[in-house]
């Protein structure tokens, strides 16, 4: 049952009907890790922390940087010249937004090796690692789990998001078949990243946890999201499981 | 004449074009006259063998083509065909 003080602080979030109290109480139950708190990562962390889910951990080995600033909004120059791990950083300054909320700060990649630690006692994870071979890692430990990963990428203006149910929408194995080679896809480092389509990508992920996490379980978007907000391009292109994916098939 | 969009991921590879309009039979006809405009596509699309590339995916229509005829599918001619980019920034 939420507090007197929940119920002012979530007002908004409850009169939305589709959440409502019991939805908000059942984000409070939950637990969500962010892996990668840098553009997209730091954007829903923002979101979930506000949105009163009720323990946040959040996984980066980062540090903050210059170059940072101009899509990462989470942080400031201190941040920069203080030479602050991101995770740390990034639990400090939501807290301020949300003293009601766990938010547990992990300064280390998400891999193979500790996925199953990090995981325990988690209901969905949003992706925000900037590397197929982190969100192939993330996509193996969530299917071996059971639970939710929300896949999201960015590029230039460009960026897809998809929700990965395991045992139920195809998985990031299916999608991509094999992981793709170094250098194949482009990176912020390459193309570049504009803000607006960082956070569209990190509030299309956000959305859908939401949705999961208050129990529309039933009601997920089960297609590839895609967007381009330089162009205005908004589609939606269905994603199929594979019966033979070596990741999901089984499930 | 079919349209073969290009998310802004792969316009490097096209001069920055957004689109191409192709007469094509088939997706692996429209796929190769867009390779024989834009030569630097071949290698982002295609394997060594001539095959798609494994995590390359194509979209005739909003359907994925492995679930239709492939490279064979055939195109009709106000076609939209997407190409699915593999991007991993964040």
């Amino acid at each position: 049952m939420l507090t007197d003080e929940q119920r002012v602080r979530y007002e908004r979030q409850v009169l939305f009907r589709p959440i409502g109290e019991a939805g908000q109480e059942r984000l409070h139950e939950r637990s969500v890790l962010v892996a990668g708190v840098g553009a997209i990562g730091a954007a829903a962390a923002m979101i979930l922390s506000r949105g009163g889910v009720g323990t946040l951990h959040l996984v980066d080995h980062d540090k903050v940087e210059l170059s940072n600033l101009q899509r990462q909004l989470l942080y400031d120059e201190a941040d920069v010249a203080g030479s602050r791990p991101k995770a740390e950083r990034a639990a400090e300054k939501l807290r301020r937004g949300n003293s009601d909320i766990q938010i547990i700060p992990h300064v280390e990649r998400f891999t193979d090796e500790n996925a199953c630690p990090l995981l325990e006692g988690v209901d969905l994870v949003i992706d925000a690692v900037d590397n197929f071979r982190a969100k192939f890692a993330l996509n193996r430990a969530c299917l071996a789990a059971g639970i939710p990963l929300m896949y999201g990428a960015v590029s230039g203006s460009f960026g897809m998001m998809m929700p990965i149910i395991p045992g139920r929408t195809a998985c990031l194995c299916c999608l991509y078949c094999d992981e793709p080679d170094p250098g194949s896809s482009e990176t912020a480092a390459t193309a570049g990243v504009i803000p607006p389509i960082v956070l569209t990508i990190a509030s299309l992920q956000c959305a859908q946890a939401l949705k999961w996490l208050s129990g529309a379980t039933d009601e997920m978007v089960t297609d590839v999201v895609q967007v381009d907000v330089w162009e205005g391009e908004f589609a939606l292109l269905p994603a199929a499981r594979r019966a033979n994916c070596a990741a999901c098939g089984d499930l | 004449m079919a349209t073969i969009k290009l998310p802004t991921p792969l316009r490097r590879f096209t001069g920055q074009r957004k689109s191409l309009e192709v007469s094509a039979g088939t997706v692996g006809d429209a796929l190769a006259a867009l390779t024989q405009e834009f030569p630097d596509m071949r290698g982002v699309l295609f394997a060594e063998g001539g095959d798609l590339k494994s995590f390359i995916r194509v979209f005739i229509g909003g359907q994925d083509i492995e679930g239709l005829q492939g490279l064979q599918t055939p195109v009709a001619t106000d076609a939209v065909i997407a190409i699915f980019p593999p991007i991993a920034g964040a």
